[in-house]
């Protein structure tokens, strides 16, 4: 399946709560398999949500697979209707978003997270996450309900230009 | 479009940044790139705004004219050219210690000496006399300049002021 276009704000798209999956048909499969393609694509991303590709439906995908800042690394994970079931702790780290290009902003997120969901393969999944892998879910499941970055900051000195140069 | 540097700083109140963009918003102005924040009791504005063609410097002078005499705010205005950006920063530097004249000096005579530019800073004093005096400030290392080569410079200066410093790297993580 090939890798999609990321929409960008001012996308209304970003904006929107994506519906709960019903069935997981071929659809929703086609869904997440782009989802993955398309984050593959970009360098350095880690993390996807269906929204960013301009499908509304709850589907995640995050891989942080050799990252430095990862301590639980479960590979690649994707999930259907994922939640947030048990949350612990917090701490703020810098986030980018392909969604919300050129800004980088200060977010504070929960260290450790227990995280339920769907698997592609209709198993329910249970997955325990902590530091960089956390953080990468709870963004990428704030994009189901249209929570981006620019919702999470607290102070305004905690936007930044993001660097372009790679 | 033509773009112009406008600051003005006065004493804070309410309904500055109103007066201010409503005199903008008369002339079709744009504003692009802001800074404004609270300094000690004073609001100070800077930004770069764009201005529809045929808009001059002087046009926007009197515009802002009468609303910053009322508010007691001394403000400028004047042309800036389309001046490609100079580097985005990769690195954070925190620089604190007990209050004295002179720590921002010494620490940005060493960058300018390396060729370090600084994108953003920000300080603030707090505290009775002497007070803690903490400045961060966002920095991009030209090339070959390593980051621990950096740091063992400043280290050196913060030795010498008696004050902390810290460099950290900027991460560029897409979630």
């Amino acid at each position: 399946m090939p890798s999609r276009v990321v929409r960008v704000l001012p996308d209304p798209v970003l904006k929107q709560v994506a519906a709960r999956v019903g069935t997981i048909d071929a659809t929703a499969l086609a869904v997440a398999s782009d989802l993955v393609d398309t984050m593959r694509a970009h360098e350095r991303c880690v993390g996807m949500a269906a929204n960013q590709i301009g499908e509304l439906i709850r589907c995640v995908a995050v891989d942080v697979t050799g990252h430095v800042k990862a301590v639980s690394c479960s590979g690649l994970i994707v999930l259907f209707n994922p939640v947030v079931a048990e949350a612990e702790g917090a701490e703020t780290g810098r986030e980018g978003c392909l969604s919300v290009p050129e800004l980088t902003a200060n977010v504070r997120r929960a260290i450790r997270v227990v995280v339920t969901g769907i698997a592609p393969d209709g198993a329910h999944r249970r997955i325990e996450a902590d530091a960089f892998e956390a953080r990468a879910l709870q963004h990428e499941i704030d994009h189901l309900d249209g929570i981006l970055i620019l919702d999470r900051v607290s102070s305004t000195r905690e936007v930044f230009e993001r660097r372009l140069s790679s | 479009m033509a773009s112009f540097a406008l600051s003005a700083v006065g004493r804070d109140r309410p309904g500055i940044v109103a007066a201010v963009t409503e005199a903008l918003f008369g002339l079709n102005a744009n504003i692009e790139d802001s800074s404004m924040t609270l300094l000690r009791g004073n609001f100070a504005i800077m930004m770069v705004l764009a201005a529809p063609d045929g808009v001059s410097a002087h046009d926007i002078d009197a515009r802002l004219g009468p609303a910053c005499e009322r508010l007691g705010l001394v403000y400028s205005v004047s042309p800036v050219g389309d001046v490609p950006e100079t580097g985005h920063p990769s690195h954070t530097l925190s620089v604190y210690g007990a209050d004295k004249p002179g720590i921002l000096y010494h620490v940005s005579r060493t960058l300018a000496e390396r060729g370090v530019n600084i994108c953003d800073l920000h300080s603030k004093l707090v505290g009775s006399a002497p007070g803690v005096w903490a400045v961060t400030l966002e920095l991009a290392l030209p090339g070959g300049l390593s980051s621990s080569a950096l740091e063992a410079q400043l280290a050196g200066v913060a030795r010498e002021l008696g004050v902390d410093l810290t460099l950290n790297q900027i991460d560029e993580d897409l979630l």
